[in-house]
C-alpha cells in the first residue's frame, strides 16, 4: 500500500512540476486541477447486423472543469457511451460520470459525476471571451499514462465550420501543432485562459471549437428545456459580380446576398423566400461575399451570427422586391422529420426490420461510414447521391426518410433475390413508402396473398414477390439460422401507434 | 476504375485491354497520307485454307503500330498529344486485316508488318465496331497479302478445349504463341467502350499488352480475337468469340456498320416459387420478368413490366435467363446479339396469365453516344465570354481522370440514374458549364463550374445547341444563366460580355467558338 500511495504522489509530483515548469507559449497554472481525463467506453451498433452491439473499445480523452460542478468535453467523446469514468491528477479512483447534455451538432457534451469528494481539489480554469484570432496558443491535457502534458500551436485561422454530425455551421479555430494524438477534448489557452476545445486533428492540422461558443453552450445548458443551436434554414448565392448585383438592382457598395432556396426547417424556413435579398443578419451588414465583420472573430462568413445569442429569434433585413424589410427570424433547429437521410443515429438501436431475410433500415450516414473514411467515394454511389444531394427536407416536401435493403440473409423464400442489397425501396405492396413504419403498416395488408416490394428503378431487379402464408415461416427460419434475437428494433409506443394507425 | 493509357478505355473493375502503348518509330520511308477509303464491300467470303501449317499461320499475324490522337474533352477546342501504340492483327483476306477498335481508335497513321516481313505498310480503317471492339483495316498495296493464306473463322470452341494465341506482346516485333484452355464463356463487359456486353471467353492462355487484336485459334482456325485481360485475376485473358466477329462481318456486308439492335429491356430471374406463382407460371413454364422497358428503344409498345419472357425466337428461357447455345447455357441476349439491325425478333410472352407472340423490329439504341466512350470524333462545345459548355457524357466524366466517381454526385446522378428514375424529367443531353476562362466579366463566377445549365435567358437548355439559340434569343440588358444545383444564378452585362468574347477566344488560343454536331 505504501508503495501504491509514494507511486501516485510522484504522480502528482511530476504533474505538478511539469506545469509550474517552463511555461510555454500560452500556457497557463492550474491545468492539473482544471482538467480531468475521461475513460469511456464506447460500444457502437452494427448497422450490418443491426440487432448485434459491435465489440466495446475504450477511449481516452479529456474534459475541462467548468462552474456549478460540471465537466465538459466533446459530444464525439461520448457518442454510444456504456461507461463513463473520470479521473483527476491523473491517478486513480476512477469516478463514474454520467452526460447529463450532449449536442452532437455542436460537439460538445456536459457531464456530471455524483460521487462525493470527486471536486475537492478541482477549480474551473476561466473561459477566455474572446477567441484567439492569431498566435501561438498553448494545449494541455492528460495522458493515459497518468502524465499531464503541454504543448503549443499556432492559430491558422478563425472560420466557419460544418459540424461533423448534422449541419450547424459554428466558428472554428484551425491551427497546427507538432503535438499528435489529439481531438479528444485538449484544452488551447492564451493569456492564462482556455480559448479552445480541441474537437479534432488530421496530421499537424487541428480543429477547436473557441471559448465564446463553449461559454454559451455552457450558458445554454442551464436553460430549461435545453433549446440548442439554430441550423441555416436556407441556400444562399454570394453577390460579388457586378452584373449580377445590377441586375438584382443593388448599388456598388451596396451590401447583402441572394436567397436561392429555401428549407422545410432550419433558421429562416418559411420567412426568407427565393430571391431576397440578404442584407443584415443581427447587428451585422452582410458583404457580397457574405462575410460580416463580427467582433470576436473577425471577417467571417455571416451564418455564425444564427447562433450568437440564444434569444428565440434574430432580427434580419432583406430586400424584396425591392423594399427593404425587417424580418424576425426565428432561431429554428432541424428537426428529425427535415432530414431524409439520418445525419447520426448514437445511443440508441439502429431501428431496422427482417422480412423474409432482407434486412430493411431506414438510410442512414452511420451505415453508409461501413465503407470507412472514404465513404463518399466507395460505399455504393445510389444511396451516397442520396445522403449528399437529398439529405435535407424541401420546402413544401413531405417529412420522409429512405428506406433501403441492406443486406439479404439467404433463404429459400428469399431464393433468386441476392442481388438487391443496398438498393431502396420504393413501394410494399402499391404503398409508396416514407418511413420504416411505412413498410411495416403496409406489410400487414398484403393483397391476395402476396407482398410485393418494389425497388428503386436502375439496372437491377424491379420487384420482390413473397408469399404472406410463407413469411411467418421464413422469419422464424432466418432467426434461427443468423441469430438474430429479434425481427426489429424493439417497438416504441409511438412505433405502434402509428402503424396501427 | 483505371484508364488503359493505349486505348484510353475506362477499366471496369480492373480489366485492361492488351493494345501496347510504345514509342512510334518513324518510318521516313513512306508517305503519310491517311484518307478515307471510299465505299467499297468488305464481304470476307469463308475461302481460306483450314489446313495451315504452323508457319503459315504465323505469316498472316500482322504487327501494328498506330499513331493517334484524340480529341480534347478538358479543352475541346484543341485535340490531345498524339501517342503511339502496338497491336496484333491477322490477315482475313486479300489486303484485309482484323483487329480490335482499340488498337486503331483515334488513328491519324497505321503502319503494318506481316510476321517474317520487315516491310511496313500503310493501312486504313475500313470499318470500325466500337461496341465490339472490333476493325477491319484495309492495306491497298497488293505486294502485303502475296503469298500469304488468310485464316479461316472457325466456331465457339467447346469448354476446357486448348486454344493457341498469336500476336506481339510487349511491343516486341517477334511473334510470340501462348497455349491455353477455355475456361468460361458468358457475357462480359467490352472495355473499349465500357458500356456494351457481348459474348467473351476467358482462357488461361497467356494475353499480355500487345496481344490485342491478335488471333486465337483452335485446330487451324481462328475462334476468337484476344483483346482484354483482368489483372485480379491471375493468367486470365479474354477473347472475342467468331460469332461477334462473323456478325460484325454480316453487319459491314453493305459497307456500313449498323452496330447492334437494342431490345431495350431489364429482366430479372424467376428462380423465386412465390414470384413464379404471383405470376401464375406452372412449374414447368420458366423464363424471365421484364423489370423495366427502356424509353426511346425497340421494346417500347411491345413489351411491358412485368412482362414474362418464356421464349425468345422459339428458343424456351430457363428461370434463370439462359438458354442452350451450342452446347453453352448462355443469356438469352445472344440471340438477339446475332440478329442485324431492323431484323424481326420474336418473343413469347406470358402476361395476364395466357400467352402472346411478340414480334418486333431491332431499332439501335439511341443513347449510346452519351453512355458510351467516343472514338474518332471530337468533342461538342460552345464557349461564350469564357464559360465552357459542354455535353455531359461518358467521355467529359473520364476528364475526372481515374478517380471519376468524386465528379460532382449532380453529374453522376444526371448521367446514371436520372434517365432511368425520372425519364419524364430528363433531357437527351445534360448540358454542363464545365469550364470558366478567367476574364474579368466572369472572374468571380470560377466556383460554379460543373454545374448543370438549366436555363439561360430564360430558354430551357436541353442540347448543346440550345446554348447559342438562347443566347441569341436573349433580348435584354442581361444574360442570365441558370443552374440546376439550387438554382445558381449567373448574370453577365449583356455588351460587356460580348466585348469580352473575342478577347477571351485569342487569350487563350481558341480557334472557335463553338463544335456543334
Amino acid at each position: 500500500m505504501t508503495s501504491v500511495v509514494s507511486r501516485f504522489g510522484l504522480l502528482l509530483l511530476a504533474a505538478t512540476l511539469f506545469a509550474v515548469g517552463g511555461k510555454a507559449w500560452g500556457q497557463i497554472d492550474g491545468g492539473p486541477t482544471g482538467m480531468v481525463s475521461l475513460r469511456i467506453t464506447v460500444q457502437e451498433f452494427d448497422p450490418a447486423a443491426p440487432w448485434n452491439k459491435k465489440p466495446e473499445r475504450m477511449v481516452q480523452g479529456n474534459a475541462l472543469v467548468v462552474e456549478g460542478g460540471r465537466l465538459l468535453t466533446t459530444a464525439n467523446m461520448v457518442k454510444n457511451a456504456t461507461l463513463i469514468e473520470v479521473r483527476k491528477f491523473g491517478r486513480y479512483p476512477n469516478y463514474p460520470a454520467r452526460a447529463v447534455l450532449v449536442d452532437y451538432e455542436l460537439d460538445l457534451a456536459i457531464l456530471k459525476v455524483d460521487a462525493r469528494g470527486f471536486w475537492e481539489g478541482l477549480k474551473p480554469l476561466p473561459l477566455a471571451g474572446k477567441p484567439i484570432a492569431a498566435g501561438r496558443f498553448g494545449i494541455m491535457r492528460w495522458r493515459a499514462n497518468g502524465r499531464f502534458e503541454q504543448g503549443s500551436g499556432e492559430v491558422v485561422e478563425l472560420r466557419v465550420a460544418t459540424s461533423r454530425f448534422g449541419n450547424l455551421e459554428f466558428p472554428e479555430l484551425r491551427g497546427t501543432t507538432a503535438m499528435s494524438s489529439l481531438g479528444t477534448g485538449e484544452v488551447l489557452t492564451s493569456g492564462g485562459k482556455v480559448v479552445g476545445l480541441v474537437t479534432s486533428q488530421s496530421k499537424t492540422s487541428l480543429n477547436a471549437t473557441n471559448s465564446p461558443l463553449l461559454r454559451l453552450f455552457i450558458t445554454a445548458a442551464q436553460q430549461q428545456p435545453y433549446r440548442g443551436f439554430a441550423q441555416r434554414g436556407f441556400v444562399w448565392q454570394k453577390l460579388d459580380h457586378a452584373a449580377l448585383r445590377q441586375y438584382y438592382g443593388l448599388q456598388d457598395n451596396s451590401p447583402g446576398v441572394l436567397i436561392r432556396r429555401v428549407l422545410a426547417g432550419g433558421t429562416g424556413s418559411g420567412q426568407l423566400r427565393k430571391g431576397d435579398i440578404l442584407l443584415k443578419l443581427g447587428e451585422h451588414v452582410i458583404d457580397p461575399e457574405g462575410h460580416i465583420f463580427h467582433p470576436l472573430y473577425g471577417p467571417i462568413l455571416f451564418s455564425i451570427a444564427i447562433n450568437e445569442t440564444l434569444d428565440p429569434f434574430i432580427p434580419a433585413e432583406v430586400l424584396r422586391g425591392g423594399q427593404r424589410r425587417i424580418l424576425q427570424l426565428e432561431r429554428k433547429l432541424f428537426s428529425s422529420a427535415d432530414y431524409r437521410v439520418h445525419p447520426y443515429l448514437f445511443d440508441k438501436p439502429i431501428d431496422f426490420e427482417v422480412f423474409g431475410g432482407l434486412i430493411l433500415q431506414e438510410l442512414s450516414t452511420v451505415y453508409l461510414r461501413m465503407w470507412g473514411k472514404g465513404w463518399r467515394v466507395e460505399a455504393p454511389m445510389r444511396l451516397v447521391i442520396e445522403s449528399l444531394l437529398n439529405s435535407l427536407r424541401e420546402q413544401g416536401g413531405k417529412p420522409e426518410k429512405v428506406v433501403i435493403i441492406s443486406k439479404i440473409l439467404p433463404d429459400p423464400v428469399n431464393l433468386g433475390y441476392d442481388d438487391v442489397a443496398n438498393t431502396i425501396l420504393v413501394k410494399a405492396n402499391g404503398k409508396s413508402l416514407t418511413s420504416l413504419n411505412d413498410f411495416r403498416r403496409a406489410a400487414l395488408t398484403p393483397p391476395n396473398g402476396f407482398h410485393v416490394l418494389e425497388l428503386n428503378p436502375g439496372k437491377g431487379r424491379g420487384w420482390m414477390v413473397f408469399k404472406a402464408s410463407e413469411i411467418d415461416a421464413a422469419n422464424r427460419r432466418v432467426r434461427q439460422r443468423y441469430g438474430v434475437p429479434q425481427l426489429r428494433e424493439k417497438m416504441t409506443a409511438r412505433n405502434r401507434a402509428i402503424i396501427a394507425h | 476504375m483505371k484508364t488503359c493509357l493505349g486505348c484510353a478505355a475506362e477499366v471496369a473493375i480492373i480489366q485492361v485491354c492488351m493494345c501496347h502503348l510504345a514509342r512510334f518509330i518513324r518510318l521516313t520511308a513512306i508517305g503519310l497520307v491517311l484518307a478515307a477509303l471510299p465505299a467499297q464491300s468488305f464481304a470476307v467470303k469463308n475461302t481460306a485454307e483450314t489446313d495451315l501449317s504452323e508457319q503459315e499461320i504465323e505469316r498472316a499475324v500482322v504487327f501494328i503500330e498506330v499513331t493517334m490522337q484524340r480529341g480534347d474533352w478538358y479543352s475541346p477546342w484543341q485535340r490531345a498529344r498524339s501517342r503511339s501504340a502496338t497491336g496484333s492483327g491477322f490477315i482475313l483476306g486479300p489486303g484485309l486485316i482484323m483487329t480490335n477498335a482499340h488498337i486503331v481508335s483515334d488513328a491519324r497513321q497505321i503502319v503494318v508488318r506481316r510476321n517474317g516481313d520487315s516491310r511496313p505498310y500503310f493501312a486504313q480503317v475500313a470499318q470500325v465496331a466500337h461496341d465490339s471492339d472490333l476493325a477491319l483495316l484495309k492495306v491497298s498495296d497488293p505486294e502485303f497479302s502475296r503469298g500469304v493464306h488468310p485464316l479461316q473463322l472457325g466456331e465457339l470452341p467447346s469448354l476446357r478445349t486448348r486454344v493457341r494465341t498469336y500476336g506481339f506482346p510487349a511491343g516486341g516485333e517477334k511473334i510470340s504463341r501462348t497455349e491455353g484452355v477455355v475456361s468460361r464463356i458468358e457475357f462480359i463487359t467490352y472495355l473499349h467502350s465500357g458500356a456494351d456486353a457481348h459474348l467473351g471467353i476467358q482462357t488461361d492462355s497467356a494475353i499480355n499488352p500487345g496481344n490485342s487484336g491478335g488471333p486465337v485459334l483452335q485446330e487451324g482456325k481462328v475462334v476468337g480475337v484476344a483483346f482484354q485481360t483482368n489483372t485480379s485475376l491471375n493468367d486470365v485473358g479474354f477473347f472475342i468469340p467468331t460469332t461477334v466477329v462473323k456478325r460484325f462481318l454480316r453487319d459491314i456486308e453493305d459497307s456500313r456498320y449498323d452496330g447492334y439492335g437494342e431490345v431495350g429491356i431489364v429482366t430479372s430471374n424467376l428462380i423465386n416459387p412465390s414470384y413464379r406463382e404471383f405470376l401464375g407460371l406452372s412449374d414447368s413454364l420458366t423464363g424471365v420478368v421484364v423489370d423495366r422497358v427502356v424509353p426511346d428503344t425497340s421494346a417500347v409498345g411491345y413489351l411491358q413490366p412485368k412482362d414474362v419472357i418464356v421464349a425468345i425466337d422459339g428458343i424456351p428461357i430457363r428461370f434463370d435467363g439462359t438458354i442452350q447455345y451450342y452446347g453453352h447455357m448462355i443469356g438469352f441476349e445472344q440471340i438477339a446479339e446475332e440478329k442485324q439491325v431492323n431484323d424481326i425478333i420474336s418473343f413469347t410472352v406470358w402476361r395476364d396469365r395466357a400467352f402472346q407472340k411478340i414480334t418486333f423490329p431491332l431499332k439501335k439504341f439511341s443513347d449510346g453516344r452519351r453512355v458510351r466512350s467516343n472514338f474518332d470524333v471530337l468533342p461538342g462545345y460552345v464557349v461564350y465570354a469564357g464559360l465552357v459548355f459542354m455535353k455531359l457524357d461518358r467521355e467529359y466524366l473520364k476528364t475526372f481522370g481515374n478517380y471519376w466517381r468524386n465528379a460532382g454526385k449532380r453529374l453522376l446522378y444526371d448521367h446514371f440514374y436520372r434517365p432511368v428514375e425520372k425519364p419524364e424529367s430528363w433531357a437527351k443531353e445534360t448540358v454542363v458549364l464545365t469550364r470558366i476562362l478567367p476574364h474579368r466579366v466572369n472572374s468571380t463566377y470560377r466556383g460554379r463550374s460543373n454545374s448543370i445549365v438549366s436555363s439561360i435567358n430564360g430558354f430551357p437548355i436541353e442540347r448543346l445547341s440550345d446554348v447559342p439559340a438562347a443566347l441569341e434569343k436573349g433580348k435584354g440588358k442581361f444574360h442570365r444563366f441558370e443552374m440546376e444545383q439550387s438554382g445558381i444564378v449567373l448574370i453577365m452585362e449583356r455588351e460587356a460580355a460580348e466585348r469580352a468574347h473575342r478577347q477571351i477566344l485569342a487569350t487563350y488560343g481558341i480557334p472557335s467558338d463553338r463544335r456543334l454536331p
